[in-house]
């Protein structure tokens, strides 16, 4: 390369000396900026497909209600090391997320932890809908706090998120894998994830309940057929999640493979959730 | 004095943090929620502080590092120099940890040992503070304790708790004494406040020297300010002649003529000596370094950031960067666009003091940012407005009626389910009542309407004409709906009670009371609010709002939220009028805004059909378009 350059650039040169005389200066100088625009231009384009990090590479995502440690998780599996934390306000996104197990050279993962306020979790939304469009979803980490759904309304919550993050990925053929991960195991109250999983089946199977019986939405009167049409048959525009078969609702009949894991990041006993991680980022 | 003081990334990661008392953890995760994600800063509450039970929370955050700063402490605190703290506090950690703080996904956390630094810091405040406020003798006695007994922690001197116990009668009566001759002249004032401090208490004599010298020192060049560190220091333990070359002109100049102080100074400098003598000298060393070091980037920020404004090649420059992006942006940038979303907000009936607060929302989150590639001010601008909306629409609980009732109803000790509505005369409350009552009516709920208007003529008719309806449309699927009344002229609370009663006899799954309109500036009509809530204490009050109501919707709000007594708030919003406002639906807005209420039903149409759910993106597009 260098060899075929370096005459190019005399050349050049020369052209520009002998034409100069046309030309006053002002010219020359303008479409040197402009040059240079240009080339700015293109660079800091070419720059910002970098900002629709779920779709660049292969994506976890970490959801969940607020309080269920899903910024803890997050350094732990990021930095090797747990972080006193606040609720989040922004994400937390790493694009540079390596699993043990693979080796160096394997593409790193986006690792996108979101907060948990009922209020921010749209965008947890609008990422799992960017990297599902893309393809480059590998799973959803739902983080859940199992020493608080002991109390109805903490139940209540993490099965609503959850049933709205299902929603979403039962939205693609073949649906997107969710680990709820059962956080807090070494409290004395935690749940052990076999009754968790059977806890929220039963309550998302009251929510899927009162969700088609509730109002419409205003403004979406028209978007509710198209949605009932839509790839999956396991989600309906109603709100509807699962199988209609007069059957209590399963995890089980959704395309998407949902699965219950027990850990602790207070005690770095995540193992089962990173060898989860890792089976799901060699597919 | 701060019982919790902490560094955080709007990520939620805590970079650094001090814990004076043990705050629970619960009570600053809802802090930190309430304040930056909710909103909910009160009414009086600036921009920069809140108060919430018996906690007031400070903060300051640094959008282009992406930190937060917040100070929590007893409300009964009066903490004079809190916010130069934060903001010294801010300058600091933005300096010494800037490249841990912008390296993006570096492979650890970004490490911040900045405990020294602000120990350093909160001394020399507390010390120039305590000169400078009027506090009483009791007080000061606890707070000198008090920090005392924190620094020699700090220090691993326990040791020296007696030592200092002993001084602090003296202390405080040189603290008390020493605002008096601050009125000498300016450079006197200088030298008088730090007797002040000197006298009041120094739980690290070494550090107040050196923030006396640097202080002193901070109109000359910072080389000569460090070149006397390293003298001082050796003077230090030499012989007394250092610190009191500092010591004995600053006393000279303050609280001179007092005997107190002098033997107040002889006694610190013993506590000087002694502890040298238990403290390594490296120690030593990096407090005062630390102090200089402080100084000097505080003092170095503040050029900077004189030197950044203005200057012609900048704003030429500045005018491309709009077009390409990536421009950090300041204030002056944004003023134009978001003058524009103002108005725009306020065309669509957004009531002028919500629009304000929004904008400035949107100014404070995007100051320092850079905006991104190929994106204008305005159209950045534009999103974080989007973002502010939706914020501010999204209900921070999910509300799911159907599932309520039926957790009632199933419970323990089942009883009806109460739902009221309030409002302003004619917005529509027996309309979307019974509206309401088909919804639960196809949902197979056994309903009793209470018609609590007693005063409006006609409004029992109008309700009857409603129940009427509503049977005969459902009565094919078994829908269950009557009417209980009581005619005109009786306490509306009072019906209720007996309304729900009777609801709880015959086995009714919901009852709905309507209650007669009221002006909400009317105190009279208003404060019969609160003792229907305490007789009904239904389980929802709903405020049926209209969307036509411009401005005025602010102080509706506010005033039906505070009409419930202290405990007892609304539960939502039901914006009624929907399709006669087009896109204005602004209202919706200023009700939410002023309460942190959410809105859950919109009123779209005559029909009892016509009752939707709100959707936020729908609400957001609205408003934006």
């Amino acid at each position: 390369m260098s060899a075929e350059d370096s005459p190019l650039i005399p050349l050049e040169g020369t052209e520009m000396a002998g034409g100069g005389g046309g030309y006053p200066l002002p010219v020359y100088l303008g479409g040197l900026a402009i040059a240079c625009l240009i080339a700015f231009a293109v660079y800091s384009f070419i720059f910002s497909k970098t900002h629709g990090v779920a779709a660049a590479g292969p994506t976890f995502i970490i959801a969940g209600p607020s309080g269920a440690g899903k910024t803890a998780l997050f350094t732990l599996l990021r930095y090797g090391e747990k972080s006193t934390t606040l609720p989040s306000i922004e994400q937390n996104i790493s694009t540079s997320y390596r699993l043990p197990s693979l080796p160096d050279t394997a593409k790193p993962f986006v690792l996108i932890d979101t907060p948990g306020h009922q209020k921010l979790r749209q965008s947890m939304f609008d990422v799992l809908q960017v990297s599902q469009a893309a393809r480059t979803i590998h799973g959803v980490l739902f983080v859940v706090d199992a020493s608080a759904v002991s109390k109805p309304e903490k139940l209540r919550e993490a099965a609503e998120y959850l049933y709205d993050v299902l929603r979403v990925t039962e939205k693609v053929r073949g649906g997107s894998d969710v680990l709820v991960a059962a956080n807090k195991s070494e409290l004395f109250t935690a749940v052990p994830a076999k009754r968790l999983r059977t806890l929220l089946e039963a309550e998302v199977q009251k929510i899927r309940e009162t969700r088609t019986k509730a109002i419409g939405k205003v403004g979406l009167d028209g978007e509710k057929e198209e949605e009932e049409d839509g790839d999956s048959a396991t989600v309906g525009g109603d709100g509807w999640l699962g199988l209609r078969d007069g059957k209590p609702f399963r995890f089980e009949d959704l395309e998407s493979d949902v699965m219950v894991v027990g850990g602790s990041v207070e005690t770095g006993k995540v193992d089962d959730w990173v060898g989860w991680m890792e089976e799901r980022a060699v597919n | 004095m701060i019982d919790y003081f902490s560094v955080f990334t709007t990520g939620g990661i805590v970079l650094w943090q001090k814990c004076y008392q043990p705050v629970s953890a619960n009570i600053l995760d809802s802090l930190v929620a309430d304040i930056f994600i909710e909103d909910r800063r009160g009414k009086a509450g600036s921009d920069s502080s809140m108060t919430k039970d018996r906690y007031t929370v400070k903060w300051t955050s640094s959008n282009d590092f992406g930190i937060i700063i917040v100070a929590v402490y007893q409300s009964l605190l009066q903490i004079t120099f809190i916010d130069e703290l934060l903001a010294s506090v801010k300058k600091l950690f933005t300096t010494l940890y800037a490249d841990e703080l912008k390296a993006k996904d570096s492979d650890h956390l970004p490490v911040c040992h900045f405990g020294d630094y602000f120990d350093v810091r909160y001394a020399e405040l507390e010390k120039s503070t305590a000169g400078r406020k009027p506090v009483s003798a009791v007080a000061a006695a606890a707070a000198a304790a008090d920090d005392a007994e924190e620094d020699s922690e700090d220090a691993g001197l326990k040791s020296e708790d007696l030592e200092k116990d002993e001084l602090e009668p003296a202390r405080n009566g040189a603290g008390s004494k020493s605002p008096k001759p601050l009125k000498l002249s300016g450079l006197a004032k200088r030298g008088g406040r730090r007797g002040g401090r000197g006298g009041s208490k120094s739980a690290s004599p070494m550090s107040r020297e050196s923030s006396n010298g640097d202080d002193s020192s901070k109109k000359s060049a910072k080389k000569k300010l460090r070149k006397w560190d390293a003298d001082g220091t050796a003077r230090d333990v030499s012989d007394d002649e250092g610190p009191l070359d500092f010591s004995a002109s600053k006393k000279a100049n303050g609280s001179a003529p007092d005997d107190d102080s002098a033997v107040n100074s002889q006694l610190l400098e013993d506590a000087d000596v002694s502890k040298w003598g238990s403290k390594t000298k490296s120690g030593d060393f990096v407090l005062k370094d630390l102090s200089s070091e402080i100084n000097s980037i505080l003092a170095s920020s503040d050029e900077k950031s004189d030197n950044s404004s203005g200057s012609v090649l900048s704003s030429g420059f500045g005018y491309f960067r709009n077009i390409i992006g990536s421009k950090v942006l300041s204030e002056a940038d944004m003023e134009n666009a978001l003058n524009g979303m103002k108005d725009h907000l306020m065309k669509k009936n957004v009531a002028p003091e919500v629009a304000q607060h929004l904008c400035d929302v949107v100014r404070k989150s995007l100051v320092g940012t850079k905006t991104g590639s190929w994106t204008s001010i305005e159209k950045t601008v534009r999103v974080a407005m989007e973002d502010a909306l939706r914020k501010i629409l999204t209900p921070s609980t999910s509300v799911d009626l159907l599932h309520e009732i039926q957790r009632v109803k199933s419970g323990s000790s089942a009883r009806p389910y109460v739902i009221s509505v309030v409002g302003v005369n004619g917005v529509g409350k027996s309309t979307n009542l019974s509206k309401i009552a088909y919804w639960l009516l196809q949902n197979d709920m056994k309903l009793l309407i209470a018609a609590c208007d007693t005063f409006r003529s006609g409004a029992v008719e109008q309700l009857r004409v409603h129940a009427r309806n509503l049977k005969k449309l459902t009565e094919r699927e078994g829908g269950k709906i009557e009417l209980f009344e009581k005619g005109y002229g009786k306490d509306a609370a009072v019906i209720a009670r007996d309304a729900i009663a009777y609801g709880n006899e015959q086995g009714y799954d919901v009852v709905l009371i309507d209650t007669a309109g009221r002006r909400h500036n009317d105190t009279r009509l208003m404060s019969s609010l609160e003792k229907f809530a305490k007789y009904a204490n239904p389980d929802k009050i709903v405020m049926v709002g209209e969307a036509l109501v411009g401005t005025d919707s602010v102080q509706q709000a506010r005033n039906f939220n505070a009409a419930f007594g202290p405990n007892r708030n609304l539960d939502f919003f039901l914006i009624s009028k929907c399709d006669t406002v087009g896109d204005m639906i602004g209202s919706m807005v200023n009700m939410t805004y002023s309460t942190g209420i959410p809105v859950l039903f919109v009123g779209t149409g005559q029909m009892y059909t016509d009752l939707r759910t709100l959707s936020v993106p729908w609400a957001v597009n609205m408003l934006m378009s």
